[in-house]
Parts: structure tokens; C-alpha cells; sequence
């Protein structure tokens, strides 16, 4: 994947625990230097030790990890640089989510050599979203968790995001947007 | 909708969400219809005069009017909305009757940001590269941003290395370069300037930095060092080298100097340095002694030192604050000295070579012997006899002064106790250099004396005179005479000790130079001198010894004077001990 994925990581955890627990995990993961290029494209196996090992620094289970850096990645990183892009994206949740796959498509004439995710918004009745996220790469659901949490914070609306599995076709996984009451929302601290 | 169904107007719409219809029936062109996006973006295009909206600014600038219009079919033009001047970039198209079409996207340029243009990216068609562009500038922005950090990691990197180097050719306390570092300057000047090319090299070492480290603490030494360090950098140039060996050992390497000019640029640093040094601890004059040396860069660098220190350490026999240039001759006394010194030091350590010869001391009235002092003698295995002078200075450089005054001590002090059975009350006088007095002196006399079960009242302990100039050493000699054993001054006259000054001293006699004594026949002032020393020295109870009697007119003088003691060729040379041994008991003793 592209630097600004790992390099995402990397944010993470210098913001959580510094700068030596940083250099500590890219030493024990055998990586040259302890930053990344956004512009470059690195093997997918950087990244998946990358959360492996910072799974194993931060005593968190490697879902958490993706969570976190889904999230963060939407809130810091990922604005950085690309804001401009985050901006016209979209002005909501449901329009920005059902515009990823432009918004990655766009990117990729950028990134030659990505291999972009794909999203597909529907109507669950009840203000309820589905949104089935496809990709060709394993384990990155809790990722989308994340993102799709960061994305809710970044429009400041607010949404509970349900992890429903794989997809029957296997070739994803499968969310649902709940609309979370008011309640949740001051109880998040987002109101 | 299936696209085959939708109206050719909502195809277009589609594909072009930037498009405008212009309806020309009427004279004046007046939009008809346009596209979702640039009809939001520009906001309320529908149904108004384009003569007010749009001017033309690509290919030519021109109002919007029909002709113009038509006169651009087929080329890329802009069109500037005229309230907001947001552009559009696109193409005409002609559009049934009467009627034209404009089809393109917002004017974008990389410079722009999108996100200004408040445009999403839902508002270009998938086929529009105007988004692209967008985020082509950001990505790219994206790697500048790279290789910027990689440049400021590559800088720091360039850095770091560079702080790496710097701390390890620094001296740290005086910021100079090191050892490492002048060596690694000296190779690269060879490198530059070739093996025969002369360098310039000057050693500055500080006179009595000891006494300043003693006297006021290291800390106050360390504020000295960096100090004079300070003066040395600003007494050079630029590109000269000036570097610290170690302890209060500095050295320069002239960048092309020219011999002849050189005096002159040390005897500059050398007037820096002694002006006074301000420290914490008050004041503290400074004086330093240099050596110059002028070498080939084919030299180690090493040699190059060593001569330059050789040349220091010649001018600094002479005195302080001196400087000397080096001199091929040095060269070789260097040498030879350092070869004396390591034969002298196996000699002390394997105990042979260094005897004691015994040189009588007489009673002047009856010639009879009284004492005898102890005087080292050095059998040099390939050299044969040593010089005392050149042996004696050899251990005092290589501080082996105490060790040799030990054997010579003992061995006499072996040769006084056999002898004493022979001739009850005959003395011992051993010779101490001041250089090897300490506070170990006193108990190292008392076990050599008990080794040798000699009786501490039939020695005497000569020290020069130079020795008592200070007064800080009146403990030194009072632990000695506390032993039991006599105090004489040795080489009285030749320094600067005045009567009063002895007084301080607890010294019980003196020996009188040879350049007074052997003057006394036919010299009126040494005489007068000689005289003037003995009554004063009988005031003071203080035995008298004169040294270097060599004539009966001396003796008979001496004698004449009321002094008791002498020493001298006239009565014997030296001699070693079993010939000492024959002449105990006699009397009327004169040289055969
Ligand atoms: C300005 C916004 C965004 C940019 C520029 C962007 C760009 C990228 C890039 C460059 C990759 C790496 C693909 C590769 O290297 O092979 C990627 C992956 C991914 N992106 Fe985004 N993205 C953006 C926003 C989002 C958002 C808001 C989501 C939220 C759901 C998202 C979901 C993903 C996921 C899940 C992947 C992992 C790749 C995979 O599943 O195979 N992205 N994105």
C-alpha cells in the first residue's frame, strides 16, 4: 500500500506512545527507516506487520489497532494533504461514503499502481445505512470501522457503526450505519 | 433510466454537468438551459441575457454576442462569468437551429484549489479530468512533501555526521582540535601539499601548570586551559591548526608559514598568553614555554612534535616564558638521552652499575679524615664511566632522581657501618636532590638507616641551596632533621640564601662553593666573602665545610680563617670504597 497508509500507523503511534516505541517497533519489524513516503508504494506485508507489532507495543488486540488508525487516518492524516479532497468529497456522511469509490477512483490515476477499495451505500429503512465495502485484501474491516467512525466525527454527525461479518459473496464485509439517538451523542461527547 | 431512454438533453446534462444552451433566435444570445453543477455554481443562469453573464476571453476578447459566438464553433474558448469571474473552459458546438451549445468544465489550473471553487467532486462527469487535475496537484504537493523530508532527514543526517565529527576531533574542554584531529590535518596537508613541502609546527607548553592545579584546584586549571586556548585561536589564522595534546600541552600547525616569519608569530602568541588570567579564583600570571620547529610533511607527525617539544624543553631549562627554535643538534642529544635514560633506569632496577665513590672529608688543621661524602658514580656497560652531570640531569627528567639517591644512600650507609668499627664518629654525608624531596624523605632515611643499624648523628643529608628558596619545604627538612640526622647546605654562595633567610631552616652546617674556596690564596673579595661566611656561620653554630681545596696555600688560609672542615683534590679525589677504607685513621692526609 502507499506510504500515507503506514505512514498513517506511524502517526498513531508517535501521538499514543512516542517516538522511541515508534523506532522500537520498526527495528523489531527489520524496516531501514522509521518514516514513510506518501508518494511510494510498499508492500502490503509493512503494513500488516506494522499493525501486528503495533498491536503487540500497545497491548492491543490487532483489531483495535485498525480501528484506531482507520480513525485516526480520517481525522489527522488523511487531512493532511488531502483535505482539499476531503472537502469536496462531500458535505455529509451518506453522500461522502457513496462518493469513495469516485473519490478512490480519482486517486488512482495518482497512484498507478493501488489497488482501491469499493463502496456501496443502501437504504436499511429507518434512516439505517448498509454499506458493503469490497476489497481484494484480508482483515481490513475494523479499518472501515474506524474510517467510517472518523468520517461520522469529521461531518460531526453521529452514527454507531455495526460490524455485520463477510459478505455472502465473500469479497468484503458487510456494515450497518445506525443513526444513534441523541443521547448516545452527548454520552460521546459529540453534542 | 437506461441512457438509450434519456433525452439527448439529459445525456448531455450528464456527460457535460457543465454546459450551457444558448438560444440565438432573438438577437441576443440568452441561456436557455444549463448544466446542474454550473448552474448551482454560478447560480441563476437559466433564462437570462448572456450578454450580461459571460464574456468571451479565449481565443480573443470579445463580448458575448451571436456573431462571436458563431465565430467560435469549433476553437477552445474561455468564458469568464462576469460577477463572480470564475471561467469555464470548453468548445462551441452548433446545436439544431439557431441555437448553440457550450460544453466543457470550471477553468482550473494546479494553482487552484478546488475546494475554493466550491465545486464537489460529484459535479464532474466521470470522464472529466478537471478533478483529476485537482488531485494531480495534490498528490504532487504530496511528493514534494517527501522529498522534502527526505532531504531534511538526509540534512540532519549531513548533521548529525557533521556533529559526530565535530566531537570527535575536539578537545571537549577547550573546543580545540584533538590528537585525532591533528593528526587527520596534518595527513591531509601531506596529501595536498606533498612529503618535501615544510611545515611550521609550534609546541606551547605552560609553565608551572602544575602550581596552578595544586594551588587553586583543577576547575580553576581547566579555566586557565580554556583561557589561553581562546588566545592561541585568536593569535593565529583562520586556517591555521591549533590543537591540545593533552594536559597543558598545546601545539599549532602553521598553515604555510614562512620559517623566517615564524619567531615572529610565536613570540605574538607567546605575548597573548602571558597577559594575566582573569579566573574565578582572582588572577593568575601565566607564563609558557614554546618550541618551534620547521619539518618535512613526509615526517610523522609525531617526530615533528617531539622536536618542536625538544626545542621547548631546552629554552625552558633556561627559564620560563621562553622561546626556542629546533635545531638538528637537539636532535641528537634527544636521543642520546633517551637512550641514558633507558640504560639508567635497568641499571636501578637491576642494581648494578650505580656505586657510591667516597670523597674524604679532613679535619683542616690536622689533615685527618673525618667523614667522607658519598658521591654516585655510574658504570655504564658499553660506555664505561658516566659523567654525573649528564646522568644526574637524565634522572631528574625521567624522575628517577629519588631511586637513585636511595641506592647510593644505602650502599654508603653499608660501607658507613663497617667503617665505624675502624673509626668510631666518622660521618656519612649523602647527597638528596631537592627534585626527590617529599614527605617520604624522612621515613625512607629512617629505614635505610635502621637497615644499615647506622646511628642517625653520623649522617649528614647535603642539600643544594637552590632547593631552600622555598619556604614551603621548612616541613620537608624538619621531619628529616627530626630523624636525628645533620642538615647541610651544599653549594652555599652560588644561591640565593642569606644568612637570616637560614635562620628559617633547620640546617646545622653549610659547605662553602669550590668558586669561593679556591680564590681565598690570591682573591681579596673571596677571601673577604670566605671569612665573612665562616665567623657568621660560628654565630649561627653551623658547622663549615669548604669544598674544592686544592693547593696548601688554600688550606693553610682556610685554617688560618678558623674553618674546620674541608674537602678537595688537595687532600684526595674521590675514591671508591675499599680505597676509602685505607685511608680511615689517617692523618696529614694529602693526594699522592
Ligand atoms: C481524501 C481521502 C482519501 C484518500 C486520498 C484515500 C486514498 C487511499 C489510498 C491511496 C489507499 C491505498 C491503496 C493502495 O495503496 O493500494 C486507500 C486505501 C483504502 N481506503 Fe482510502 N482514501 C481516502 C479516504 C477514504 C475513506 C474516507 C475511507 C473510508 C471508508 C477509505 C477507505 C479505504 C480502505 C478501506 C482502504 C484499504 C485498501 C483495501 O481495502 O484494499 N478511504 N485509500
Amino acid at each position: 500500500m502507499y506510504g500515507m497508509v503506514n505512514r498513517g500507523i506511524r502517526d498513531l503511534v508517535l501521538a499514543e506512545c512516542g517516538a522511541e516505541a515508534w523506532d522500537g517497533i520498526c527495528e523489531r519489524i527489520g524496516l531501514s527507516s522509521t518514516d514513510f513516503n506518501d508518494s511510494t508504494n510498499y508492500d502490503d506485508a509493512v503494513t500488516y506487520d506494522l499493525v501486528g507489532e503495533v498491536s503487540n507495543e500497545l497491548g492491543w488486540t490487532p483489531e483495535d489497532v485498525l480501528i484506531a488508525f482507520g480513525r485516526h487516518w480520517v481525522l489527522f492524516t488523511g487531512r493532511e494533504g488531502w483535505g482539499g479532497l476531503f472537502d469536496m468529497a462531500g458535505d455529509d456522511m451518506r453522500t461522502f461514503v457513496e462518493g469513495l469509490d469516485a473519490l478512490h477512483a480519482r486517486v488512482q490515476a495518482s497512484m498507478p499502481r493501488s489497488r482501491m477499495p469499493s463502496f456501496a451505500v443502501s437504504d436499511a429503512g429507518d434512516g439505517v445505512l448498509d454499506v458493503e465495502y469490497r476489497s481484494d485484501r484480508p482483515g481490513l474491516g475494523p479499518m472501515v470501522v474506524g474510517l467510517l467512525g472518523g468520517l461520522a466525527e469529521h461531518f460531526e454527525e453521529s452514527w454507531t457503526v455495526e460490524h455485520l461479518g463477510r459478505l455472502d459473496d465473500g469479497q468484503g464485509e458487510h456494515f450497518r450505519l445506525h443513526p444513534s439517538p441523541v443521547q448516545d451523542r452527548v454520552d460521546a461527547g459529540i453534542a | 433510466m437506461p441512457a438509450s431512454l434519456e433525452s439527448p438533453e439529459a445525456l448531455i446534462a450528464r456527460l457535460f454537468p457543465f454546459f450551457l444552451l444558448f438560444d440565438l433566435s432573438d438577437g441576443d444570445p440568452r441561456i436557455e438551459n444549463a448544466g446542474d453543477s454550473v448552474n448551482e455554481w454560478l447560480a441563476g443562469l437559466v433564462d437570462r441575457s448572456a450578454v450580461d453573464l459571460f464574456a468571451i476571453v479565449r481565443p480573443h476578447k470579445r463580448i458575448v454576442s451571436t456573431e462571436a459566438l458563431y465565430a467560435s464553433v469549433g476553437e477552445v474558448v474561455f468564458l469568464e462569468h462576469i460577477p463572480t469571474r470564475r471561467r469555464l473552459r470548453g468548445g462551441i458546438l452548433t446545436w439544431g437551429t439557431d441555437r448553440l451549445m457550450f460544453v466543457g468544465s470550471p477553468l482550473v489550473t494546479a494553482e487552484d484549489k478546488l475546494e475554493n471553487l466550491e465545486l464537489r467532486l460529484s459535479d464532474f462527469a466521470p470522464h472529466d479530468a478537471t478533478a483529476d487535475i485537482v488531485i494531480m496537484a495534490q498528490f504532487a504537493k504530496l511528493q514534494v512533501r517527501d522529498i522534502e523530508r527526505q532531504q531534511l532527514s538526509i540534512a540532519q543526517l549531513a548533521e548529525d555526521r557533521a556533529e559526530l565529527d565535530q566531537t570527535a576531533s575536539t578537545d571537549p574542554l577547550t573546543l580545540l582540535a584533538n590528537r585525532r584531529a591533528l593528526w587527520a590535518g596534518w595527513a591531509s596537508v601531506r596529501r595536498s601539499r606533498g612529503e618535501d613541502a615544510t611545515q611550521t609546527l609550534l609546541y606551547i607548553d605552560v609553565d608551572g601548570f602544575k602550581q596552578i592545579n595544586d594551588e587553586h584546584g583543577h576547575h580553576i586549571g581547566d579555566e586557565v586551559l580554556k583561557i589561553l586556548a581562546e588566545r592561541m585561536r585568536l593569535g593565529v589564522k583562520d586556517r591555521d591548526m591549533v590543537g591540545r595534546l593533552g594536559g597543558d600541552e598545546f601545539v599549532v600547525l602553521f598553515d604555510r608559514l614562512r620559517p623566517d616569519r615564524a619567531a615572529e608569530v610565536a613570540n605574538r602568541i607567546q605575548a597573548l598568553l602571558t597577559a594575566p588570567v582573569e579566573t574565578s579564583a582572582g588572577v593568575v600570571e601565566i607564563s609558557a614555554s614554546m618550541g618551534l620547529a620547521h619539518v618535512q610533511l613526509g615526517q610523522e607527525l609525531d617526530e615533528a612534535i617531539r622536536d618542536a617539544d625538544t626545542a621547548m624543553y631546552r629554552g625552558r631549562q633556561r627559564g620560563r616564558g621562553s622561546l626556542t627554535v629546533f635545531d638538528p643538534v637537539m636532535g641528537k642529544e634527544r636521543e642520546e638521552r633517551r637512550a641514558l635514560t633507558h640504560d639508567l633506569r635497568a641499571a636501578l632496577d637491576s642494581g648494578e652499575g650505580f656505586v657510591p665513590w667516597f670523597h674524604p672529608i679532613v679535619d683542616v688543621g690536622t689533615g685527618t679524615v673525618m667523614g667522607f661524602e658519598a658521591l654516585a658514580r655510574w658504570f655504564h656497560p658499553t660506555r664505561g664511566l658516566v659523567r654525573p652531570d649528564i646522568f644526574i640531569g637524565v634522572a631528574e627528567g625521567a624522575g628517577l632522581v629519588d631511586r637513585l639517591d636511595g641506592t647510593i644512600l644505602k650502599q654508603a650507609l653499608a660501607c658507613q657501618s663497617r667503617w665505624q668499627e675502624i673509626q668510631p664518629g666518622l660521618t656519612l654525608h649523602a647527597n638528596l636532590s631537592g627534585r626527590s624531596l617529599s614527605r617520604a624523605t624522612a621515613p625512607s632515611i629512617a629505614a635505610a638507616l635502621d637497615a644499615a643499624g647506622v646511628n642517625a648523628r653520623d649522617v649528614v643529608i647535603e642539600v643544594t641551596e637552590s632547593w631552600f628558596i622555598d619556604q614551603h619545604r621548612v616541613e620537608i627538612l624538619q621531619a628529616i632533621a627530626d630523624i636525628g640526622v645533620g642538615l647541610q647546605l651544599d653549594d652555599f654562595g652560588t644561591g640565593y640564601s642569606s644568612m637570616t633567610h637560614l635562620q628559617a631552616f633547620p640546617i646545622d652546617g653549610l659547605k662553602i662553593d669550590r668558586s669561593f674556596v679556591s680564590g681565598i690564596a690570591d682573591n681579596e673579595r673571596d677571601r673577604s666573602l670566605v671569612e665573612a661566611t665562616i665567623s657568621m656561620a660560628r654565630s649561627l653554630h653551623l658547622d663549615v665545610v669548604a669544598e674544592g681545596v686544592e693547593t696548601e696555600a688554600v688550606a693553610e688560609s682556610l685554617n688560618a680563617m678558623g674553618c674546620q672542615w674541608a674537602q678537595g683534590y688537595l687532600y684526595s679525589r674521590p675514591v671508591p670504597a675499599d680505597e676509602a677504607a685505607a685511608l680511615l685513621g689517617r692523618s696529614g692526609l694529602r693526594s699522592d
